[in-house]
């Protein structure tokens, strides 16, 4: 094989090998879940049993798998550009959005939901670009205090209140906001 | 008195200041409920339902019938403008509705919702008031074997979703079937996939994978992709139009279809409008003009599927009224608001008191009409919300998806699924994986489950009983067309514009 040739197989059989990646895993994952299938309690020995569904549609998931394997080889010539066609961006904006959402979701059960979400607010704005102080913080307090009212007082949804120093913080802001 | 008089005489006592003022009244709260996040139409009819304990039964059936309509409706508002469905119910409406905001077209996207909404509803109560008891006595002939080929149906409509790739659709299809499979078992009560976890035997909530896959998906998406500074941007003020006679003209066929599978679907007892909305999404796609626009903004599959929702709002009402079976969770509430007030629905009541059974008619037809008004009024307040700079949204529609998932079960693992299935769906976004499989997947699948299973205890496993039954059979050969359909039309495509020999 020519030097061109290879550097001109290369790159594509690279995005073969990453298109097929996705399926790969997903297909290993199903052949798993199906032997985890195989242990549920068996039915009695007349009926299909609590296994039988989970296992058709594991087994229909690893067909779709191939599926996918021949189309991503049909559509091989046209990998180059698919991949070319994806907007730009911002993947550690990304990572930071990813970071605070998810410390936000154990902080809320500590924090209770009006002082998680005051400070989730002032977080992701932050994070959004937003640097005029007076607005950042305007916008959070009131739009935690709105979300308060509405739900703890209108609705009646016992929204967490966090634990201990939180729990007394959370109790102050309701009676601030005439919830209690 | 005939039915025309019976009408008649409902229609002046449906205008009567507290039945019309009842009405309006419950319109807004369903529109406004079933527009937020977490609230959805069953939680507001069991929230008015306590107030309706010192009224009259007709004012408490038509303040439950507005909520109701306006509730169907309402999640198509934010599902449109935010991306964010209400109800599963309006999955459909948002995948074409959103598409057609992104492309500029907000305000007559918003009015073909509730015109076509509003359409759907009134053809079906008209339907619901003319024809309900042959058309209850065939909805209850409807056995297991008959509902699975309906949820076949809609599951089938992956085909006209995945149009880009079949096999990302299919396997997204799959892995949300499976995930409707974690927990404890319906029919045998075994736990399935939960490894001990008390989180994991509760199971995961479609309305959690659905606010997080949509609502947290698309803000990420939207925040990593803006450019600095564009954020601070305040958009421009959002109208809402109501479409013009030509475009009901064009769209006149999509509103039939999508109100015939409505009703329908709406009286079998058990399917309800989330089926109705995927299948009418499924089959129009079938029909219509120019089936390559769907699911990148079609008017068609956006008022199909609009008309189909509120549809199934008259099919529903339809056993209730003249067997006094209940349909759907709403229309269970509604049961007992009857109770409540120590009347019986079922045959007996068009005997004993038919004007009040034909004031709730009349009722239902007016509310549809009113809920024009009601729906375009409540969507224009919230289509003012799209003048708020998109990072202020961002932080306010995550906000609201906490609670969304939270008021579920009152239960922070919820939220935890939630945020995992978000970040989820900005990857499935980023790497082409189609989103609408996956929610199709997880709604339908266990109720295809269900009746699969409850077909097959019945009938000693024997396969053969989908074909032998006649509606079953036929609904599995029109699903079966509509996944073969597709293929075959490409493989004539193909043919046509390969060169003919000389």
């Amino acid at each position: 094989m020519t030097s061109a040739a290879r550097s001109g197989d290369s790159p594509n059989s690279g995005l073969l090998m990453k298109a097929m990646l996705g399926p790969f895993i997903i297909l290993v994952l199903a052949a798993y879940g199906y032997y985890l299938a195989c242990c549920i309690d068996q039915a009695p020995t007349d009926q299909l049993g609590a296994d039988f569904w989970p296992r058709m549609i594991l087994i229909f998931l690893m067909i779709s798998c191939g599926i996918k394997f021949v189309e991503i080889f049909l559509n091989r010539k046209n990998l180059a550009e698919g991949a070319a066609s994806r907007p730009e961006m911002n993947n550690f904006k990304l990572a930071l959005m990813i970071v605070l959402l998810a410390a936000t979701v154990v902080a809320i059960d500590v924090t209770g939901f009006a002082v998680g979400n005051l400070l989730f607010m002032l977080l992701f704005f932050y994070l959004a670009g937003m640097r005029r102080v007076v607005p950042l913080v305007a916008v959070s307090v009131i739009g935690t205090a709105v979300l308060v009212y509405v739900f703890a007082k209108i609705v009646y949804l016992p929204l967490p209140k966090g634990w201990g120093f939180f729990e007394d913080i959370s109790l102050a802001i309701y009676r601030a906001l005439f919830i209690l | 008195m005939g039915s025309l008089d019976l009408l008649w005489v409902g229609l002046l006592n449906s205008f009567q200041p507290i039945n019309i003022s009842m009405t309006v009244l419950g319109l807004v709260i369903g529109v406004v409920a079933g527009a937020l996040p977490g609230i959805t139409m069953l939680n507001a009819i069991v929230l008015v339902l306590p107030f309706t304990y010192a009224m009259d039964i007709v004012p408490s059936l038509l303040l439950m019938t507005g909520v109701y309509s306006g509730g169907i409706f309402g999640g198509s508002i934010t599902g449109i403008l935010f991306n964010i469905p209400g109800d599963p119910m309006n999955v459909p409406a948002t995948w074409e509705g959103y598409k057609l905001n992104k492309q500029g077209h907000v305000s007559k996207a918003l009015g073909v919702a509730v015109m076509c909404s509003a359409l759907g509803g009134f053809l079906s109560a008209m339907v619901m008031t003319f024809v309900s008891p042959p058309f209850a006595k065939i909805a209850l002939s409807f056995s297991a074997c008959e509902y699975f080929g309906v949820i076949l149906l809609g599951l089938v409509s992956v085909v006209v979703i995945g149009t880009q790739s079949i096999g990302s659709a299919l396997i997204c299809l799959f892995i949300g079937m499976f995930l409707g499979t974690i927990g404890i078992d319906d029919i045998y009560g075994a736990a399935r996939f939960s490894f001990g976890s008390r989180l994991l035997e509760t199971g995961i909530s479609f309305t959690v994978v659905l606010i997080g896959l949509f609502a947290i998906g698309e803000v990420l998406e939207q925040l990593c992709s803006m450019a600095p500074g564009d954020g601070d941007k305040v958009r421009g003020r959002t109208k809402t139009v109501l479409p013009g006679l030509s475009d009901l003209k064009r769209l006149w066929g999509s509103i039939l279809r999508g109100f015939g599978v409505g009703t329908v679907i709406g009286a079998i007892p058990g399917a309800g409008a989330t089926v109705a909305s995927f299948v009418s999404y499924g089959m129009e796609k079938q029909f219509c003009k120019e089936p390559e626009k769907f699911g990148k903004g079609s008017w068609e599959g956006l008022s199909a599927t609009s008309a189909a929702i509120n549809g199934s709002t008259g099919g529903a009402m339809i056993p209730l009224l003249t067997l006094g079976i209940p349909g759907s969770g709403a229309t269970a509430v509604m049961m007992g608001a009857f109770l409540l007030h120590g009347i019986q629905p079922g045959p007996l009541l068009f005997t004993k008191s038919p004007e009040s059974v034909y004031t709730i008619f009349a009722g239902m037809l007016t509310c549809n009409l009113l809920m024009i008004v009601a729906g375009l009024l409540c969507a224009m307040f919230f289509a003012e919300l799209m003048r708020v700079p998109e990072h202020i949204m961002g932080a306010f529609i995550i906000a609201l998806s906490f609670v969304g998932a939270y008021a579920l079960r009152n239960d922070m693992a919820d939220v935890m699924y939630m945020a995992a299935f978000g970040i989820a769906g900005y990857f499935m976004r980023r790497f082409d994986l189609p989103i609408p499989p996956l929610v199709l997947g997880i709604i339908l699948g266990p109720l295809a489950e269900r009746y699969f299973l409850t077909s097959m205890i019945g009938c000693g496993n024997e396969i053969s009983t989908f074909i032998y039954r006649p509606v079953s059979a036929a609904l599995i050969l029109i699903s079966i067309a509509i996944l073969f359909l597709p293929l075959l039309q490409k493989w004539r495509k193909r043919k046509e514009d390969s060169p003919q020999p000389v």
